[in-house]
């Protein structure tokens, strides 16, 4: 993490490079010499664009590249839009990176089941790199990932790739097809039909929309995934990213200090009940 | 018709069976013909008067409709998958999708009259059916549901514009 939590250093922008339409990516590195803090697969931090705001972005780059943070962004605010029109070469500044991560260790072992669908493909990524890295650590390696249409695919290049890895399979689905999309159309849950793990020994990962991720919970639970390796992020209006403000409470939790990764029993009680004020 | 031990066999997948007791798969079996279709074949088109209700046995089959001149991709169906429900219970009304063979499909086709009649005449194969196909259209209602959320639209929530 940063030195002081609450205060943001300055960073480089090294790329700014277009996903789909209204999502980039930005690379950052130091920018003075000072280097930037390591991070954990599912941790996020405080981007700060300066006199126009801060937001709390994923992290979606690889944890084992040193001094270098990468950040997938949909642009759709004032910050966002404003993060994303930076040239290489310009300064934001950054706090962090805060929050609970994957359970990367407790995932050793066994088969691993990753369930995403839009932007939260990108907080998802670190992690598939870490086991792509260490692949004789975890078992069998499956992606379900579903976007809104086939021009919402992200990181189309990286799927194909890794679903080239041993023991690893990676299904894409899309809402609404188009002429130029020969892959599954339907809901992201559908892809369960198609996969085969062994449950009890299964970790699942799942980040995306909180509606996907209660059905997607549902359906796991039909098919006897044990819930206490089901493991969620979760998104709420994180301020201040220390607990402090409480902006991102949720039932017991702050979501940017006790999360954002939680165990589905943490949230069992909280999913789908709470609306963000 | 199919003997009954290829039927059980063929639809081992089809979860849509799994309330049915052996005398129902084998009225099933009685009604059931084994069919293909290669790639890129129209199944029925939308709208059309088919009569007849699938269950998919391998391949997939796209299912589309026409919006604003264009067609709108808005489900694949795979092996385990059940098709062309609506003849099984709005035999005056058409399809209500077009389908679209992805990938060469094998298939049981059951005439949708015969099926209506089995279910008339036995009301309790009946009653299974018909709670196998609600199962089904629950299923679909769910899926169609969550895309009219448009849950990864940026604005999510299409229902409360």
């Amino acid at each position: 993490m940063t030195a002081d939590p609450m205060r943001p250093v300055e960073v480089r922008i090294t790329q700014v490079a277009r996903d789909s339409g209204d999502t980039f990516t930005i690379t950052t590195e130091p920018l003075n010499g000072d280097g930037l803090p390591s991070f954990q697969p599912g941790q996020f931090s405080m981007l700060y664009e300066f006199g126009v705001g801060e937001i709390p972005i994923s992290i979606s780059g690889d944890p084992g590249i040193a001094n270098q943070l990468r950040y997938t962004i949909r642009s759709v605010g004032a910050v966002t839009k404003a993060l994303v029109s930076h040239q290489a070469g310009d300064a934001i500044a950054m706090r962090g990176p805060f929050g609970t991560s994957w359970p990367m260790e407790t995932a050793k072992g066994g088969d691993v089941l990753l369930i995403t669908g839009g932007i939260g493909l990108a907080p998802l990524r670190p992690a598939i790199y870490e086991i792509l890295a260490n692949r004789d650590d975890y078992g069998r390696l499956v992606i379900l990932y579903g976007a809104r249409s086939p021009k919402d695919v992200l990181f189309r290049k990286e799927l194909t790739e890794w679903s080239k890895a041993p023991n690893t399979q990676v299904l894409t689905t899309v809402d609404y097809g188009d002429r130029t999309w020969r892959g599954y159309v339907g809901v992201v849950t559908k892809l369960f039909d198609f996969i085969s793990l062994r449950p009890e020994q299964t970790t699942t990962m799942m980040c995306g929309p909180e509606i996907m991720m209660r059905f997607a919970v549902r359906g796991l639970q039909g098919r006897k995934f044990p819930d206490d390796r089901v493991f969620l992020s979760m998104e709420r209006n994180m301020k201040c990213a220390v607990g402090f403000c409480g902006h991102c409470q949720m039932g017991p939790y702050f979501i940017c200090k006790d999360g954002p990764v939680f165990s589905y029993p943490q949230m069992r009680h909280w999913m789908g009940d709470l609306r963000e004020l | 018709m199919i003997a009954i031990d290829n039927f059980i066999k063929m639809t081992r997948e089809h979860s849509l069976l799994a309330g049915f007791v052996p005398r129902d798969l084998q009225r099933l079996a009685d009604l059931a013909n084994e069919v293909r279709f290669p790639l890129n074949r129209i199944i029925f088109k939308e709208g059309e008067k088919h009569g007849f209700f699938y269950l998919i046995l391998n391949g997939s089959v796209e299912l589309e409709m026409t919006a604003t001149g264009q067609p709108v991709y808005l489900q694949t169906l795979h092996a385990g998958d059940a098709m062309g429900w609506s003849a099984l219970v709005d035999p005056k009304g058409g399809t209500h999708f077009e389908a679209r063979v992805l990938a060469p499909v094998r298939a049981l086709a059951f005439e949708g009259a015969a099926l209506r009649e089995a279910c008339e005449s036995d009301p309790a194969f009946g009653y299974r059916m018909m709670k196998a196909l609600l199962a089904l259209v629950t299923d679909r209602l769910d899926a169609s549901r969550m895309q009219l959320v448009d849950m990864y639209a940026a604005e999510p929530g299409a229902l409360r514009k």
